[in-house]
């Protein structure tokens, strides 16, 4: 689920949502569904319709079509059987058909309270995605729907729909019967109102982005000040949708989300193979100094169950890293058979060490004493890199970043050279940033801020070796690859800025300024072309 | 023979114009003698007949005079005319005859002797001037003269004898019929107005003789004293279609009416039975009383002022009879008037024809409440009480009563400014390098210098500004902004000397650049947070008005529902149309607020104006159609909308409090409950010290029983006030008898402290009282040298008052003698705890001095408060002071540096504590301000500073708490409750001490 930038907060934060939307009466995505959950969605009380309420919750939405059409032409207008079908439309992202047809069913046969919430969320999904545009790819496999102003993003979500899918299917084998829906919000407000969480629940725990319901849910990366690892983050809920049908929704969280983590980075190309960003790396390595590892046994059943954020953070580090270390020790074919498992009903623990022929705390000890136990994540003065807050753009009003900041030096110095930039004072503005990053050399943003006046002053050399070490420990940090990139055009190299303006753009390809500079940096024909139509598309704004 | 001819006719014209004058002096004399005998049988009045008549004889007579003149002229006539000549050359005439003969030729005559002839003749007459001939005395007869006299005597008599003159005048102009039957004449021989002016003019009445115009204000009084000319008992005054009527007494008639309208006058007479209406015209011109002109000066239209505050308002009004009032005139929203007397001749004691006035107004007086829009006009009344009081009324102007929040917004474009000239110069600072070469150093300054100087400029005018108004805005405080001012005046004066003639090396100058940068970087981000702050204050503040108009409209809309008149819903609608203008307003504030202040502080959503107007518009409309259930229902939805919007607001404020202010509010927040533990040892140190004092005296006392040096202290101070009370009875007047007063009040506090035991409160008493004595004696020496005054009075005044004064100083040193003995009746323990009372206070000094080395480098380097650093560095002062007096043994001067320093770290944390509730009131617009404007030297605000000279206060400084004493002592000499003196008495001395 998560993206790279807020992975493992993120994460964390999600098993505690997945709990909420289940408390609230609709499912949660990706967890395997507890029985309160199918609660949400059926009327237990229909025996005849059970197989089709247990389909649809296992995402078995092609036998749930036929159980349906069965069932309607036994019953005829059954106010029960005329509710899953709405459900299963909107599972299919026909949300008038659905709104329809439950109104149906509720004025055919009473109004319980889950086919209620139902309608309301259909209702509601139906008014925030009135006025979306629909682009789908020529065969019609993956269809991509947005408002107006995240045009721009629907090609690249496209061309990452279908590189996921690709890789995700030679990895897992499993073919997604299709079409692949992706639906990206204009705001973290809309995703809320699609999706029954609160805009605070969003800003605190990190959740951007969901699969859920047969579809991928994006926030679009316009939404955030910074960006985020969209494409990523696209490619982390296509691997959920997946383990998802193919464990019929048992895959427990931590599972799920070690295996979205292992390959989030898979439409890139490549070998599978986890990139622990830095932060983790940190937190994993200074839980290996201080033994303060989780063991499977706490995270089971449920991440959502430790104590803090940081515990639940680590976790998800942990599992990422077991599951890197399963599948490319083992191998893919014993994780797909594992996955089989436990869509037969197996414990996860179970399933993977029965698929490996050794018992899961045997697993458990190998993976153990194969982390990193060295340093590396470390940042000047030994620290990890932090983590930063997720900062949802509030309309068109005044940003403050400095917020973020967490040396206060730094943050005075950086508050200044904000307000002497403001006034068009851009000399002056560098003097106080270069205070600020002397403050604080490891933050991402006074880094970024000093070298993008330190460009602006003519100091390519210096605004690169700025940038560069934090673009390297923040690789979420769209302003750090963005300015680097444009240091790097401006000392002549363009074949080192084209990668750090690509990674930018696939964090915010809002930005003007790394799509006009990919333009001028990339050697492929049809980049170029992209991008400087983005380039000319965002300047116009 | 031309000349002859010539010659002849000078004499001739002579000759006739000789005869004229007799015959014009006869002519005169007959004449007037008729006109006379004429006049005299006419009388004032005459009928047309007897006129003609009258004048008929007069021209005959005349005419006769004329006739008798100009006879002697037949005598002379052609060549006789040569006869006068006989008397002056015999013979002449003869030849002259000859040669008029023999002007024509004749035949046979001989031409040259024709000449010869007429020029012998000219000649003769050339030597014979024609006044020679026929002088005018010659014309003088007799007769001529009687003529002369008589003609004179009648002229003399017309115009000296009235009936004569009268009858003359009457003749020339005879009485002429009117329709009504009455003639038309000369009946008025005098007349006389006398004008009594309207009260309110003030004027002194008037008298005019003869007047033909009467000009008057309206509602004068005229009084007419008519003396006819005929024998008339009765008459009128014709005044337009009013008529007066005359009364005759004394031969005089009187009548009296006021001036109205301007009209014609007529003057009828009856004498008998005949009405005779005087000939001369006459008019009376009502002047009007002009309405008073009244411009309003100040404030203009759209000003905004304060409702609860007295406003200047600035008019010139002028009135041609003067002035009586001046009201200003308030029109409220719902459109009632209020009207309230802003002047008054009455207190003026005069009626001003010219008025240029300041003055105050109180709106809130007057109805305006804050968020009032009003209209605002003058009125000026004139005193005419006739037909008045005329109004006149100034232009109408519109004002706004500014709300808190609209207080609010008047400071933020200020500091704005302000932040932007602040980061103008940090920009100029960091971007432009001192140059090594001194005249570029020079210019480079020279610019900063001014741009700084608009900064100082800003920041001052703000700190005033909140001075100024009722209450500052929490958002800004005037105890930083002050702070700020002061510490780059510093830093520029500090600079500037390194730009002076003096030169200075580059890294001194770059070491002072460097500090001015910091400076600079510190009071950006305090202006800068104040400003997000005051933004959300504004539109938190105009919320809240909002949420207090609703709930008036609810109690509106209640009386509505009950009364359904017509007058509450007028009231109602007028709530609404505030509530809608104060709407706007938060709209405008929220937009200001969305571009100005991050948006982690503002979350858009909730903060939508956009609803509450929508339900106050439904509102209006329901009300206006009569729909009191609806208007209720929008009611309660404006109420959840508004409640969001406040919460909203409050929790945005919070946040940037706690964001941007945290760690300040942290420290303020250690720093109080620090100064507050310094200021309770303090304290402790303080009293300990004056126990020390008190047990020294009572031993002192112990030792020399109650009498003793005690007791010749209370007889000095019995003989002061003795003297004192006998020059108070000795008729000391004016100005010294205030110092007096004084003074004799002073004795009797020293006096009484002389018994509670307080020597140190006495002998600055007794002090006082000598202070005071002497002004009162170098006035009276001073008076006695200039004037003796009666039996030399004033030169013993002097005298006494000097003794007084004498015996007021001696008192004084006889207390300070008696001290010192005081400290040397400690007991070798307590000198010990003296000690180590001194090494206590050189430690709490230490700690004081370090909390102020925190406080002035508060988190982000930003002073916590300026002048609670300043108290501290005055308390560390007093402190030091005590400690050295202790060392020394002087535990009295000690104990007053202690109780004073104690008193400056209370006031330090009271100043804290008041900066933490956001009421930066107290300090900023009183203490902080006074402070503020007096900084012109040197000395800081004890951020840091090294060179500030801190005054160790002496017992002048003490002013409040000696005006508690005098309280307390005044309070001591009431009766008290019986059966509980002592009891009362024991009270007081305790809190004296």
């Amino acid at each position: 689920m998560t993206a790279p930038m807020r992975t493992w907060l993120a994460t964390a934060a999600m098993a505690a949502v997945g709990v909420l939307l289940w408390s609230r009466g609709v499912s949660a995505g990706p967890a395997p569904a507890p029985p309160s959950a199918a609660s949400a969605l059926v009327d237990t009380a229909a025996p005849p319709t059970a197989p089709l309420r247990r389909a649809i919750d296992a995402l078995q939405l092609e036998e749930a079509e036929g159980l349906c059409a069965a069932l309607e032409a036994k019953l005829g207008r059954d106010p029960a059987v005329t509710y899953y079908r709405g459900v299963l439309k909107f599972y299919r992202g026909d949300y008038a058909g659905a709104l329809a047809a439950i109104d149906d069913a509720l004025a055919a046969g009473g109004s319980p309270p889950p086919w209620e919430q139902m309608r309301a969320l259909v209702l509601d999904t139906l008014e925030v995605t009135r006025g979306f545009a629909r682009t789908a790819s020529p065969d019609g496999r993956y269809v991509v729907t947005y408002s107006a102003a995240d045009a721009l993003l629907a090609p690249y979500a496209l061309d990452v729909l279908a590189k996921t899918d690709r890789a995700v299917e030679a990895a897992l084998g499993l073919r997604l019967p299709g079409p692949v829906r992706l639906e990206i919000f204009p705001s973290a407000s809309a995703l809320a109102q699609v999706s029954a969480l609160t805009v605070e629940q969003i800003e605190t725990t990190g959740t951007i982005a969901l699969s859920k319901w047969d579809r991928l849910m994006v926030t679009s990366p316009r939404a955030l000040v910074r960006g985020y690892a969209w494409a990523d983050t696209i490619n982390h809920e296509f691997v959920h949708m997946v383990v998802s049908r193919m464990t019929g929704e048992r895959a427990p969280v931590w599972l799920q989300e070690g295996l979205a983590k292992l390959m989030e980075r898979q439409w890139r190309g490549g070998e599978l193979r986890l990139r622990l960003d830095p932060s983790a790396r940190g937190l994993i390595e200074t839980a290996v100094r201080e033994s303060g590892l989780i063991s499977f046994d706490e995270m089971h059943p449920s991440i959502a169950m430790l104590p803090s954020q940081d515990a639940a953070a680590l976790a998800f580090a942990e599992v990422a890293t077991f599951m890197d270390r399963y599948a490319t020790g083992q191998g893919l074919a014993v994780l797909r058979t594992a996955l089989g498992h436990i869509r037969s009903g197996v414990d996860a623990r179970d399933a993977l060490g029965k698929a490996a022929g050794q018992p899961f705390a045997q697993l458990e000890r190998r993976w153990r004493a194969g982390l990193p136990r060295g340093k590396a994540g470390a940042g000047p003065g030994g620290a990890a890199p932090r983590r930063l807050k997720l900062r949802l753009a509030g309309g068109e009003g005044k940003q403050d970043e400095s917020l973020d900041v967490v040396q206060e030096e730094a943050r005075r110095f950086l508050r200044l050279g904000d307000l002497l930039w403001d006034r068009g004072r851009t000399r002056a503005a560098a003097a106080e940033y270069e205070k600020a990053h002397a403050a604080d050399a490891d933050d991402p943003i006074v880094a970024s801020r000093f070298a993008r006046a330190a460009l602006d002053a003519g100091q390519h050399a210096r605004a690169r070796d700025a940038i560069a070490p934090v673009a390297e420990r923040y690789p979420d940090h769209g302003p750090a690859h963005a300015v680097l990139g444009a240091a790097e055009l401006a000392l002549g190299r363009p074949e080192r800025a084209a990668p750090a303006l690509r990674d930018a753009v696939m964090i915010n390809p809002f930005d003007p300024q790394p799509q006009c500079d990919l333009a001028r940096s990339t050697t492929f024909d049809a980049e170029r072309l992209w991008a400087q139509n983005a380039c000319d598309l965002l300047r116009r704004r | 023979m031309a000349s002859i001819r010539t010659t002849l006719a000078g004499l001739r014209r002579r000759t006739r114009l000789q005869a004229a004058a007799r015959g014009a002096t006869y002519g005169a004399a007959t004449g007037g003698l008729a006109l006379a005998c004429a006049g005299a049988m006419a009388g004032p009045v005459v009928a047309p007949a007897f006129a003609w008549f009258a004048w008929g004889a007069v021209t005959a007579a005349a005419a006769a005079g004329v006739v008798l003149g100009l006879a002697p002229l037949r005598a002379l006539a052609g060549d006789r005319l040569t006869s006068v000549l006989e008397a002056k050359v015999p013979g002449l005439p003869s030849r002259v005859r000859t040669a008029l003969q023999l002007r024509e030729r004749t035949p046979g005559s001989s031409d040259a002797l024709r000449e010869a002839h007429l020029g012998a003749v000219a000649a003769g007459l050339a030597r014979v001037p024609a006044p020679e001939v026929l002088p005018w005395r010659t014309v003088g007869t007799p007769l001529l003269g009687a003529a002369g006299l008589v003609a004179c005597a009648v002229l003399l008599l017309t115009l000296g004898y009235a009936p004569l003159r009268s009858g003359v005048s009457s003749l020339a102009r005879p009485a002429s019929p009117l329709a009504d039957g009455s003639l038309r004449a000369r009946v008025v021989a005098g007349l006389e107005a006398r004008l009594s002016f309207p009260s309110y003019l003030r004027r002194s009445s008037d008298v005019l003789a003869d007047p033909v115009r009467i000009t008057a204000p309206r509602g004068t009084t005229v009084e007419l004293r008519i003396r006819p000319s005929i024998d008339a008992r009765r008459g009128r005054v014709l005044i337009g279609a009013q008529e007066v009527r005359l009364r005759a007494q004394d031969g005089v008639l009187t009548g009296r009416f006021v001036v109205r309208e301007s009209a014609g006058l007529a003057i009828r007479l009856l004498e008998g039975t005949q009405w005779y209406e005087d000939r001369q015209a006459r008019s009376l011109n009502a002047l009007p009383d002009d309405r008073p002109e009244i411009e309003l000066i100040s404030p203009p239209t759209g000003a905004w002022v304060q409702a609860d505050t007295p406003q200047p308002v600035q008019f010139r009004a002028g009135d041609d009879a003067g002035l009586a009032e001046v009201h200003a005139v308030v029109r409220l929203p719902g459109g009632t008037e209020r009207r309230h007397r802003v002047w008054t001749s009455l207190r003026a004691g005069a009626t001003p024809t010219e008025l240029d006035e300041v003055i105050t107004l109180l709106p809130a007086a007057l109805g305006v409440r804050a968020g009032d829009q009003f209209e605002l006009w003058l009125e000026a009344t004139d005193g005419d009480v006739v037909t008045g009081p005329n109004v006149g009324r100034s232009a109408t102007v519109v004002l706004e009563a500014a709300s808190e929040a609209q207080h609010l917004s008047q400071h933020i474009p200020r500091l704005h400014d302000i932040l932007g000239a602040t980061l103008d110069v940090l920009g100029d600072r960091l971007e432009q390098p001192i140059p090594e070469a001194t005249a570029g150093a020079q210019t480079r300054f020279a610019s900063l210098r001014g741009k700084t100087e608009t900064v100082v400029a800003g920041l001052d005018s703000l700190v005033k500004a909140l001075g100024e108004g009722s209450d500052v805005p929490s958002g800004l405080d005037p105890d930083d902004l002050g702070g700020a001012k002061r510490r780059l005046e510093r830093l520029l004066r500090r600079e500037g000397r390194l730009y002076g003639g003096r030169k200075a090396a580059l890294s001194q100058r770059a070491r002072v650049d460097g500090r001015a940068v910091r400076e600079l970087e510190t009071d950006a981000l305090l202006f800068e947070d104040m400003l997000s702050v005051a933004h959300v204050d504004e539109a938190a503040a105009l919320a809240q008005e909002l949420e207090r108009l609703r709930t008036r409209i609810g109690e509106l809309l209640s009386e509505l529902k009950a009364s359904d008149s017509e007058e509450a819903r007028r009231a109602l609608m007028a709530e609404v149309a505030r509530a809608e203008r104060r709407l706007r307003d938060l709209m405008r504030s929220l937009a200001k607020m969305a571009t100005q202040v991050p948006t982690e502080f503002v979350n858009q959503e909730a903060m939508a104006a956009e609803q509450p107007e929508s339900s106050l518009t439904d509102l209006r409309g329901a009300v206006q159609s009569g729909d009191l259930d609806a208007a209720a229902k929008h009611l309660q939805d404006l109420q959840d909308q508004l409640s969001r919007l406040t919460d909203s607001l409050r929790e945005g404020g919070l946040r940037m409090q706690q964001q941007r202010q945290g760690p300040r509010n942290e420290a303020m927040a250690k720093a109080q409950e620090q100064l507050s533990m310094l200021a309770d040892e303090q304290g402790r140190l303080a009293q300990r010290s004056a126990q020390r004092m008190r047990d020294a005296f009572e031993r002192t006392r112990g030792q020399s029983g109650q009498g003793g040096a005690g007791e010749a202290l209370r007889r000095e101070a019995d003989a002061l006030q003795e003297q004192l009370e006998a020059l108070s009875g000795d008729g000391v007047g004016g100005t010294r008898r205030q110092a007096l007063d004084q003074a004799m009040q002073r004795a009797r506090d020293t006096r009484d402290l002389l018994d509670s035991g307080d020597l140190s409160e006495a002998r600055s008493m007794a002090g006082a009282t000598a202070r005071s004595m002497r002004q009162v004696a170098d006035g009276m020496e001073m008076e006695a040298r200039m004037f003796q005054g009666h039996d030399g009075r004033a030169g013993e005044r002097a005298e006494n008052a000097r003794k007084a004064s004498e015996l007021a100083q001696g008192l004084e040193q006889g207390i300070d003698r008696q001290m010192p003995k005081q400290a040397d009746q400690m007991t070798p323990q307590q000198q010990a705890q003296m000690r180590a009372d001194a090494r206590a206070q050189s430690e709490l000094r230490k700690q004081t001095q370090k909390l102020r080395e925190a406080m002035t480098q508060g988190p982000g380097g930003l002073p916590l408060s300026p002048d609670a650093s300043r108290d501290l560095q005055q308390a560390e002062q007093q402190m030091g002071e005590a400690q050295r007096r202790l060392q020394q043994g002087k535990g009295r001067e000690a104990t007053g540096q202690q109780q004073a320093a104690t008193d400056q770290l209370q006031r330090a944390a009271q100043q804290l504590r008041q900066k933490q509730e956001g009421k930066g009131k107290g300090k900023g617009g009183g203490s902080g301000q006074q402070r503020a404007s007096g900084d012109s030297g040197e000395t800081g605000d004890g951020e840091g500073t090294t060179d500030e000279v801190v005054r160790i206060p002496d017992s002048d400084d003490f002013r409040a708490p000696q005006a508690m004493r005098r309280r307390l002592l005044d309070a001591m000499r009431q009766p008290s409750p019986a059966g509980y003196e002592r009891a009362v008495d024991r009270y007081y001395r305790e809190l004296l001490r």
